[in-house]
């Protein structure tokens, strides 16, 4: 059954009398326990639908469904806070902070029911994403970019949601790290169930995936 | 991690940009904390000095209404409506207001006298300033009338009565010759109680005129003999008095006082009222042609003057709405404080001062606060954009920068309330001194209030030396209150250009 939809998802852009169509009618669902990627050119909408639906913008017409239920409905605030994790291309740590303490972040924001002793909790997922506790205690400025990257997804991880969205997660990442990373996301599908959505222009990226999602003039279609 | 945390952690970790933001505040904190010191120090300078000048009113002419009549009947004066001084039984009837504590009123006169030494203070001997002459000696005795037998500057421990016993009811209603004098008057002229003192009145003739003196000759003298039944002295110096004053407005100021209480002679209204009426019918006899078109009937004798002392400071407000519409057109009533503005001005002018800056400083605090908290979020949109990536409410954030700003502000304002009040100390103190010397050099003599008689209690001896002294930057309760009260509200003012900025975020175009 699927976790997440969309129905007739629809994003553009007015330009003067006409529209220039960036989503048009997009249907397409998602489960759990599987690992998507959504590849496609520069400029082809890419984050556009993961915008949607992560619900950082409004599509102007269509549905997001989590469960069945419109994300609207649900609020967004609510959806982004107790439903989904996000992982961004730049990371988007809160610089002041210690690795731990950004997850901690996240965690103090759900009103997911967490275990207690929050920050044994952060330490032990920071480890498992392969972050050691003496580096999850350094401000996240004195990480590399691989470390950060790990930071942001145990942040998104921290919230115990079941679908993790990533948009072009591996962009600033050298190959290495970059296979790195997305070892994580297929072990936290295929190993927890994990429902991952990748947006990705990489080929290599995409064909590690379970499913391929490609964009292509506002469609979406499954690539076989 | 509540955003409370957060914001605890932001601040101690960007500690350059929190240090600046304390800076910043720190800064004009001091300013509006100086302005507010100043402001508090010049309201507790008015209080003090305005009490010290005593809760007297009496009715006056309104000299602007006057001015007002006289433009309004410049061509055809005939027309001019009589302004009808008050009678004594409307004073006496504003005496029974509720506000009033004692009250008297007061007819004077002037007189010489061939047999009495009048006192003349040092100051006026060693300035020759034309206090000795032959026309003061005429004039030398300032009687004043008395309605309230206790006399009120006894009452009001003003003067003491050092020997003898003040008027009896009795004495009062009849008018009788009895008097009371200054001890020093008495010392001078080696009187005693129950003596006979002659107060002359000089009647002139002012159609001719002594070539030697340049005076009206003396048509004839009125001897006016009185028993002297008491001796009354000043209760206390002037506090100025015992400063040895700068200015030589003060001492001329002193001096003239002095002079006036020494030679006053305190005497039941009704005789001060027959020696007017007996000097004033032989004036218009020994000068008829000045007086011929003027009818016995119609003249007034004798003009009163009434004191109402209050309760208290605080009743001079309620006292005036009330008696001021029974007042006769034209007059008004005036109180002893009414004269604040010209001993006190150099402190006003600081005040006004401290208004102006404090108000600079308002709108400067709102408008650099905001521009750099602003500066400072612009900086950290993507930290603001995780936190609503992450599903926390708008308010939260707002919250979130809201608790930094003000954490910063307080210890700011903290530190301001003692700095501040420690530059304004230094800073209006030079500033109330250099206009207290502008003053010493006489630019403002003009203003200061010099009549006599029984506006005693509505003059003062207060100096622009008691009022520099009355001066005096504290911390208060009230300062501190006020303070916090404008500097909060002047952050919090700040915030808002901050807050829309933040309401108006849209995460995916700050973090996709």
């Amino acid at each position: 059954m699927s976790i997440l939809e969309t129905k007739n998802l629809t994003y553009y852009y007015q330009d003067g009398e006409s529209r220039r169509y960036i989503l048009n009618d997009v249907d397409v669902s998602f489960e759990k326990g599987k690992f998507y990627t959504i590849w496609g050119q520069s400029g082809s909408g890419k984050t556009t639908f993961l915008a949607m639906i992560s619900a950082l913008d409004e599509p102007q017409s269509g549905q997001v469904l989590f469960n069945g239920t419109d994300i609207k409905q649900i609020g967004y605030e609510n959806y982004r806070r107790n439903r989904i994790g996000i992982v961004f291309q730049s990371y988007n740590l809160i610089p002041y902070l210690s690795a731990v303490e950004n997850v901690q972040v996240a965690m103090s924001i759900t009103e997911n029911k967490l275990p207690e002793r929050e920050k044994e909790v952060a330490y032990n997922l920071l480890d498992y994403i392969g972050i050691s506790r003496s580096k999850a205690n350094r401000s996240v400025t004195k990480l590399s970019g691989g470390e950060q990257q790990r930071v942001a997804i145990a942040r998104a991880l921290s919230t115990n949601v079941e679908i993790i969205l990533a948009d072009e997660p591996t962009g600033n990442l050298d190959e290495a790290m970059e296979q790195e990373i997305v070892d994580i996301f297929k072990k936290l599908a295929h190993e927890h169930g994990k429902c991952v959505i990748v947006v990705t222009h990489s080929k290599e990226i995409a064909e590690q995936s379970d499913i391929i999602l490609h964009l292509h003039k506002g469609a979406l279609r499954q690539y076989e | 991690m509540s955003f409370l945390k957060r914001a605890w952690l932001s601040i101690t970790r960007r500690t350059g940009k929190s240090l600046l933001l304390l800076l910043i505040i720190l800064i004009l904190g001091n300013a509006i904390a100086g302005a507010i010191s100043i402001q508090q120090a010049s309201i507790n300078v008015e209080k003090k000095i305005k009490a010290d000048m005593g809760a007297a009113a009496t009715i006056r002419v309104d000299y602007a209404a006057m001015d007002k009549l006289w433009e309004e009947f410049q061509n055809n004066p005939e027309d001019m409506p009589e302004t009808a001084p008050p009678t004594p039984e409307l004073m006496q009837m504003i005496g029974e207001s509720p506000y009033v504590k004692y009250f008297d009123y007061s007819t004077e006169s002037r007189t010489g006298s061939s047999a009495l030494q009048r006192f003349i203070p040092q100051f006026f001997l060693e300035q020759d300033m034309g206090m000795n002459d032959d026309w003061d000696k005429y004039y030398a005795f300032i009687l004043r009338g008395v309605q309230y037998h206790k006399i009120l500057a006894i009452e009001e421990g003003r003067l003491n009565l050092v020997g003898g016993r003040v008027f009896t009811e009795e004495e009062i209603n009849q008018g009788a010759p009895v008097a009371i004098i200054s001890k020093a008057l008495a010392e001078l002229n080696h009187i005693n109680i129950d003596d006979t003192i002659v107060l002359t009145n000089y009647v002139m003739d002012y159609q001719n005129y002594n070539d030697e003196t340049g005076m009206p000759n003396i048509s004839k003298e009125i001897d006016n003999p009185v028993k002297v039944i008491g001796f009354v002295e000043a209760a206390t110096t002037p506090a100025s008095q015992n400063q040895s004053s700068k200015n030589e407005g003060d001492k001329w100021n002193q001096a003239w006082t002095e002079q006036q209480n020494v030679n006053t002679v305190y005497m039941p209204n009704g005789f001060i009222s027959k020696i007017n009426r007996n000097y004033r019918l032989s004036e218009i006899e020994a000068n008829p042609e000045m007086y011929d078109d003027v009818k016995l009937d119609d003249m007034q004798f004798d003009w009163y003057e009434p004191i109402y002392i209050l309760n208290s400071t605080d009743d001079i407000e309620k006292f005036k709405e009330e008696v001021t519409p029974l007042l006769p057109e034209r007059y008004l009533i005036a109180t002893a404080a009414d004269n604040y503005e010209n001993i006190a001005a150099p402190v006003e002018q600081t005040s006004k001062m401290a208004n102006y800056v404090l108000i600079v400083a308002i709108v400067a605090s709102v408008l650099i606060v905001s521009l750099v908290v602003l500066l400072f979020l612009r900086d950290r949109k993507h930290e603001l954009g995780v936190y609503l990536s992450l599903g926390e409410s708008k308010s939260k954030v707002l919250g979130q920068i809201i608790a930094e700003v003000l954490i910063i502000a307080l210890v700011g304002i903290v530190l301001s309330v003692f700095t501040g009040n420690l530059i304004a100390s230094g800073l209006s103190g030079s500033m109330i001194q250099a206009q207290l010397e502008k003053q010493a050099e006489g630019e403002y003599w003009g203003e200061v209030y010099y009549s006599s008689g029984i506006n005693d209690y509505m003059n003062s001896d207060l100096t622009m030396e008691d009022v520099a002294g009355a001066y005096e930057i504290r911390l208060t309760p009230s300062y501190v209150l006020i303070f916090f009260l404008v500097s909060m509200g002047t952050i919090a003012l700040s915030t808002l250009v901050p807050m829309i900025y933040i309401v108006r975020l849209n995460p995916r175009k700050i973090l996709m």
